[in-house]
C-alpha cells in the first residue's frame, strides 16, 4: 500500500510540471499588460519599459519560462507584480480560509446529502421521495452566486441576521457555506438514492434479511458500505473543486481565500499570482484524488485486494487451497 | 391434503397462497393459489421451469418479497400454527435466520462483497442467541468447518472463494442457527455438476444430523428424486399436480408432469433429438379462463380451454389439476 501511495506521489510531478507550463504559455499569450494597470492609464511610455524591464518581462519566452521553473523546482512561485510579496507565503496565509470553508460544506453535504439519498431510496417513488428529488434538482441546478445573493438579501439586508461580508466568528460562515454547499448536497443525495436503490435490490441484501437482522442493521451495514463508491467519487470531486477555492463565494463574501486571491491575479493580469494558484489547485486535485483511491480501498475489500496483490503473492507461497470434500 | 403416511408434527402450512407483482403498469400474476403442507422432517420438492413463481413462494414463506415491486399478496401461511402473513417484522425477525431460513440460487451474488464470510455467518448467530462477538465467532468457524471449509479463512472475502465454496458459506449462514426449515432456492443451478453432488450430499448430511425439514426448488427431476420425499409440480404460478415421490415419479398424471419426464433423454437408448413440450408458458400479466397448460397440452379440448378446474385427489397423498383425471375418477 505505501509502495502505491509513493508510486502515485511520484506520477504526480510529471503532471504538474505539465500544468506549470500549459498555464505559463497561456498567461504569456493572453492579451494585457499588468505594468499598463500598475502604473495605470497616465504613464508615459518610458516608465512603462522600466517596469517591463524589471519585472523581466521583456525577456523572451523560452528565457522567462525557464526562469520560472527554475524557481519553481525550489517551490519559489514568484513575486506578486502588485503587492511585491512572494506567492508562496500569501497562499499559506490564505489556505486555512478555504480549507475551512471547503471542510465546513463538505461536512454539511454529507451529512445531510447521505442520509436525504438513503430514506428516498427507501421509500423511491412515494411522495416524499419525489418531492425530495424536485428540491434537490432545484438545488443542484441553482447557481451557486445567485443563491448567494438571495441569501444575502434575505438574511443580511431584509432580516439583518447574519453578516453579509467578511470573515469574524462562526456566524460569518454560515451564509458562504450555506450557498456553497446545497448544490453538492443535492448531488450527494441524488447519488446516494441511485446507488442505494440499485444495491438495495440484490441477492445479498435478500440473504441479509433472511437472517432476521433488523431493517436498520440491513440498511446499514448491508446496503450502505456497497453503495459508498459511486457516492466518494462525487464527495472527492466536490471537495477538489471547493478545495480549489470557492471563487464566486469567496468573492461575493469577501473571504480572504484562494479562490478571491487568484480572481484578483486575474483581473490585475498578476502573472505569478495566476500561476502559483492554477499550480496549488492542481496540486490540490491530485492529493484528493490519491486519497479517494485510497478510500475506496479501505471500503472494498476487491479494491484492496488490487493493491496488494502484487507485494503480497510471492511471500504467501503455500500451495493453493483445494475445496474441502465432506 | 394431509399426508398420512408421516405421523409427525404439521411444520407448514400454506394455503392459497397468492402473489401478485405490479411491473410497467402491468399486474404480472406470480403464484396464484398455492397451497400444500410440510411436516417435520420432510423434504418437498417445488418443481417448475423458469418463471413458474417458485422463488416466489420460498420468498413469501420468508416474507422478504421485495417492497417496491409486490403488487398484492394474499393467503395464509402456517408455520408451527401461526400465520406468518399477519405477524408484524419485529416477531418474523426472530423466526429468520433462527427457524426458517433460506440458502439463494446464485452464490456470486448471495455474499455481501465487502464483509468477511466470518461476519456474515456469525452476523445471525450473534441476532438469534444472543452471543457476544468472540463466541459468536468461535460459532462461525464451526459451522464453516461443518461444510467442509477450513478454519483459517474466516478471515476472507467472498471474492476469495470459489463458486461452490460461497454456495457452501451461504449455507453455513442458512444453518447457522439450527433452522427447523431450510429452504433451498436452486441451491446447485449455478454450480457445475460435480459441485452440484458436493452441496446436495452436504445439504443431505446435515438434514439427517439435525432432521431439518427441507423445501428444495428446482428444475432439475433428478436432484428432486435424490433428495426428496414430496414433489410438488408448479406450472404458471399454481401446482399442478403433488404427491410423495413415488406417486408422482411412477404415475405422472398431468400431461405437463409427463411432457417433463418425456423430456429426459433415456440413458439405454440412442435419442437423436430430445423431446420438448413446445410452446411457452402462458404470458403471467394475462393468464387464460381455462386451464393454463391448454395450449401446450396434446389432450386439450374445448371443455379444458372453458373451466379452470382444482387440484383432485387420485391415490393416497396424489393429487392432479387436470380435467381428464377428473372426469376418470
Amino acid at each position: 500500500m505505501l509502495r502505491y501511495i509513493g508510486k502515485r506521489l511520484i506520477q504526480m510531478i510529471p503532471i504538474l510540471m505539465v500544468v506549470a507550463i500549459l498555464i505559463f504559455t497561456l498567461m504569456y499569450f493572453v492579451p494585457g499588460d499588468p505594468v499598463k494597470i500598475i502604473l495605470g492609464n497616465d504613464a508615459t511610455p518610458v516608465e512603462v519599459e522600466k517596469v517591463r524591464d524589471e519585472l523581466g518581462l521583456n525577456d523572451s519566452y523560452l528565457v522567462q519560462l525557464t526562469d520560472y521553473l527554475k524557481n519553481l523546482v525550489q517551490l519559489n512561485f514568484g513575486d506578486s507584480f502588485f503587492s511585491g510579496l512572494p506567492v508562496r507565503d500569501e497562499l499559506m496565509n490564505r489556505f486555512p480560509y478555504t480549507l475551512m470553508l471547503t471542510f465546513c460544506c463538505i461536512t454539511c453535504s454529507v451529512i445531510f446529502g447521505v442520509p436525504i439519498g438513503i430514506s428516498c431510496a427507501l421509500r423511491a417513488d412515494k411522495l416524499a421521495d419525489r418531492i425530495w428529488m424536485f428540491i434537490t434538482l432545484l438545488w443542484s441546478s441553482m447557481p451557486g452566486f445567485w443563491l448567494a445573493l438571495l441569501l444575502v438579501l434575505l438574511f443580511s439586508r431584509q432580516l439583518g441576521w447574519l453578516p453579509s461580508i467578511g470573515i469574524g466568528g462562526p456566524e460569518y460562515f454560515i451564509l458562504p457555506v450555506l450557498s456553497n454547499s446545497l448544490g453538492s448536497l443535492a448531488g450527494i443525495a441524488r447519488q446516494t438514492r441511485a446507488s442505494m436503490l440499485e444495491v438495495i435490490r440484490a441477492d445479498f441484501i435478500s440473504t441479509a434479511k433472511s437472517k432476521g437482522i433488523s431493517r436498520r442493521e440491513v440498511i446499514w451495514k448491508h446496503a450502505l458500505p456497497n453503495a459508498l463508491i459511486p457516492i466518494i467519487t462525487i464527495i472527492g470531486g466536490g471537495f477538489g473543486m471547493m478545495l480549489g477555492g470557492a471563487t464566486i463565494t469567496e468573492s461575493i463574501f469577501s473571504i480572504p481565500g484562494i479562490g478571491l486571491y487568484m480572481m484578483n491575479g486575474i483581473n490585475n493580469r498578476d502573472y505569478p499570482v495566476v500561476r502559483g494558484c492554477i499550480l496549488y489547485i492542481a496540486f490540490m486535485f491530485a492529493i484528493i484524488m490519491l486519497i479517494t483511491d485510497l478510500v475506496y480501498a479501505f471500503v472494498d475489500p476487491r479494491i484492496k485486494a488490487k493493491y496488494v496483490r502484487a507485494k503480497k503473492k510471492p511471500a504467501k507461497a503455500e500451495p493453493e487451497r483445494s475445496e474441502v470434500t465432506c | 391434503m394431509k399426508n398420512e403416511t408421516t405421523n409427525n408434527e404439521l411444520l407448514l402450512s400454506v394455503q392459497d397462497l397468492e402473489v401478485d407483482y405490479s411491473s410497467g403498469g402491468s399486474t404480472v400474476c406470480a403464484v396464484n393459489g398455492v397451497s400444500f403442507d410440510l411436516h417435520q422432517g420432510e423434504s418437498l420438492g417445488l418443481v417448475g421451469e423458469t418463471g413458474a413463481g417458485k422463488t416466489t413462494i420460498a420468498k413469501s414463506i420468508m416474507q422478504i418479497l421485495p417492497d417496491h415491486a409486490t403488487k398484492r399478496v394474499a393467503g395464509e401461511i402456517f408455520f408451527k400454527n401461526q400465520d406468518l402473513m399477519q405477524m408484524k417484522e419485529k416477531e418474523l425477525q426472530n423466526i429468520r435466520g433462527s427457524q426458517i431460513s433460506m440458502v439463494f440460487q446464485d452464490p456470486m451474488t448471495a455474499l455481501n462483497p465487502v464483509m468477511t464470510v466470518g461476519e456474515q455467518i456469525a452476523e445471525g448467530i450473534r441476532h438469534h442467541q444472543h452471543l457476544d462477538k468472540a463466541h459468536a465467532k468461535q460459532a462461525a468457524i464451526k459451522m464453516l468447518e461443518t461444510v467442509g471449509i477450513s478454519r483459517d479463512r474466516i478471515d476472507e472475502y467472498p471474492h476469495q472463494f470459489s463458486g461452490g465454496m460461497k454456495q457452501r458459506v451461504v449455507i453455513a449462514i442458512a444453518l447457522a442457527c439450527n433452522p427447523e426449515l431450510l429452504i433451498a432456492d436452486e441451491p446447485t443451478t449455478a454450480l457445475d455438476v460435480t459441485i452440484q453432488a458436493q452441496v446436495l450430499d452436504l445439504i443431505k448430511e446435515l438434514r439427517r444430523q439435525k432432521g431439518t425439514s427441507l423445501i428444495l426448488i428446482t428444475h432439475d427431476l433428478g436432484v428432486v428424486a435424490d433428495t426428496c420425499d414430496k414433489v410438488a409440480v408448479v406450472y404458471a404460478g399454481e401446482i399442478v399436480e403433488i404427491g410423495s415421490l413415488e406417486e408422482v415419479f411412477d404415475h405422472p398424471s398431468h400431461p405437463y408432469t409427463k411432457g417433463l419426464f418425456g423430456a429426459i433423454p433415456d440413458m439405454y437408448k440412442d435419442v437423436a433429438r430430445l423431446s420438448p413440450i413446445d410452446g411457452l408458458p402462458p404470458n403471467p400479466t394475462e393468464l387464460p379462463e381455462g386451464c393454463y397448460f391448454a395450449d401446450r397440452c396434446p389432450h386439450a379440448t374445448e371443455e379444458c380451454r372453458a373451466r379452470h378446474c382444482q387440484l383432485e385427489h387420485i391415490t393416497g397423498t396424489h393429487y392432479v389439476r387436470c380435467l381428464k383425471t377428473e372426469q376418470e375418477g
